[in-house]
């Protein structure tokens, strides 16, 4: 197990995917923060002088790193599919649930970089506006670290949740658009036709941990608890297929 | 000292059966060819004797247990599935260094497969850049990296050039010789005959033939060349005595069939005939195979 998480990690690093996802990853958010800050001094939203327009700069990641996050965790499994390296993996290995053990506790470590990332540029990006525009810093920086921590976390949870998909659809295109349809079209339609459940569905409750909305129902540790079972149901699911799959 | 058994197996896909009740084994020290047709079920069943394909019925062992019950299955079993079973981006050993971690063995193994392949020189450059002869080279390296008893290896020859064949064939000798068990599968049958020592014939999933490669190109060699000044006497002798016998037009010379060399030279010492040339045909391996495959 040690040695497949050492192989895991080696996977990681060693492809350029990687590192043009975190940085992707971090260009996305610079550009949410000076969207942000120009909405803010167009009028459209109280001025960066104010204290919830502080907050809001702060907290541009929460909602996009997790959902770039769940993109990152497809491509764990789908890639070695798609390049025919699953079967050397299982060769080295062959207790498959043993490698998904392996890839889960690499890929939960990548997707909290990638939270880090994202929030750490929030941050930059916001005092830099609060430089910039000469104001003082007034939001509530207990909120703002709470940003940060909940983001890496949300992040690393989502990471999770694609590996899952990754692993139970297996074809890298089809995870991907699978992942995206899911995120950007089924949640916000039955968020709109069922209102009740809107706040319970996975990329609210990510949110819901990244930050975003402190005072919502349901609280901090439901909706941990119940990002991280979204991500063991597809986990589950992942295993139970690639375990019986023919390679 | 570690033997491949495979028992009774089969394989379905859907309606398709991919491998029909197939039985053999390769025994340490000897290098054993797996020769069929193109989807005859060699990669299948290769992939079933490691685990990776689950058989309808049967058994693959690898020494007494199935492939993921090894307690080092790397370091028992070295396998070459397909050439191209890589992340294009990745250099030649950066994907052998992640072989090497999964399999808990130390990176200067990579240096030493490396060199034994001949990759040096192109090691760190990305693997999706590489020639065939160079990604086979790769394979081959990833499946010697963790030194192991038993070598798996599918249609490794392909795309090697000469000097690679050559190459190929001197390793997997000093292996066998070393007390490896060595199954290789391919379908370019002249070097196959060159490499191994037997052979497992398949056609359509089913076993055909498991014999020694000399064997089975002697057994199918039943055509004798003839030449002799009195022809036609001697044909008649030989069609006597239940020879099939082809006269080549315009020459001293036919091909008899059904009849082996001593009886023929006997039959024209009998009949007081002079005979000037007796030599069996030697089939090759390719004609062997293609008479074993022909369905």
């Amino acid at each position: 197990m040690r040695d497949q998480l050492r192989a895991e990690l080696l996977k990681l690093r060693s492809v350029r995917t990687t590192w043009l996802f975190l940085a992707v990853t971090a260009a996305v958010v610079a550009l949410a923060v000076i969207a942000q800050a120009m909405t803010a001094s167009g009028g459209d939203l109280p001025p960066v002088s104010d204290p919830e327009t502080q907050l809001m700069l702060f907290q541009s990641a929460s909602g996009l790193a997790p959902v770039i996050a769940v993109l990152l965790g497809t491509l764990g499994l789908a890639t070695e599919v798609r390049h025919h390296t699953l079967a050397s993996t299982f060769l080295a290995n062959p207790r498959r649930e043993r490698v998904l053990a392996a890839k889960a506790v690499a890929t939960f470590a990548l997707g909290a970089v990638l939270g880090l990332v994202a929030a750490a540029t929030a941050v930059i990006g916001s005092w830099l506006v609060l430089l910039v525009t000469s104001t003082g810093l007034v939001a509530d920086t207990d909120r703002i670290l709470a940003a940060v921590a909940g983001t890496t976390f949300a992040a690393a949870l989502a990471a999770l949740l694609g590996l899952g998909i990754g692993g139970i659809v297996r074809n890298q295109a089809a995870a991907i658009g699978a992942a995206l349809i899911v995120m950007l079209a089924v949640e916000p339609l039955l968020g709109a036709f069922v209102p009740d459940m809107a706040a319970w569905l996975p990329s609210a409750v990510a949110s819901r941990i990244a930050g975003a909305s402190p005072d919502a129902d349901p609280g901090l540790v439901a909706s941990a608890s119940l990002y991280g079972g979204y991500a063991l149901v597809a986990m589950a699911g992942a295993v139970a297929v690639v375990r019986r799959v023919d390679v | 000292m570690t033997t491949i058994t495979v028992s009774h197996l089969t394989k379905r896909f859907g309606p398709t059966l991919a491998v029909d009740d197939l039985s053999f084994d390769v025994r340490p020290g000897v290098v054993t060819g797996f020769l069929g047709p193109n989807g005859s079920g060699k990669s299948t069943t290769m992939r079933m004797l490691l685990g990776l394909v689950r058989p309808t019925a049967g058994r693959a062992l690898i020494g007494d247990v199935p492939y993921a019950d090894l307690p080092d299955p790397s370091g028992t079993v070295g396998a070459l599935l397909e050439a191209d079973a890589f992340h294009p981006a990745r250099s030649g050993r950066a994907h052998l260094e992640i072989l090497a971690a999964a399999a808990g063995r130390p990176r200067q193994r990579v240096d030493a497969v490396l060199d034994t392949v001949g990759l040096v020189a192109a090691a760190d450059r990305p693997a999706g850049g590489y020639s065939l002869g160079m990604r086979q080279r790769l394979g081959i390296a990833g499946a010697l990296l963790a030194d192991p008893d038993v070598l798996i290896l599918d249609e490794p020859a392909n795309g090697l050039d000469p000097q690679g064949v050559r190459d190929l064939r001197t390793l997997l000798r000093d292996r066998a010789h070393g007390g490896a068990s060595v199954l290789v599968s391919s379908h370019q049958l002249a070097e196959m005959a060159l490499i191994a020592d037997e052979v497992v014939v398949i056609r359509d999933g089913a076993l055909v033939t498991h014999d020694r490669v000399g064997a089975l190109t002697t057994e199918h060699a039943r055509a004798l060349s003839v030449r002799s000044p009195e022809l036609v006497r001697l044909e008649a002798v030989l069609r006597q005595a239940g020879g099939r016998v082809h006269p080549d037009a315009g020459s001293d010379r036919m091909v008899v069939e059904d009849l082996d060399a001593p009886t023929v030279a006997r039959l024209a010492l009998d009949a007081r005939i002079e005979v000037h040339e007796l030599t069996e045909r030697t089939h090759s391996l390719e004609d062997a195979f293609l008479e074993l495959t022909a369905s």
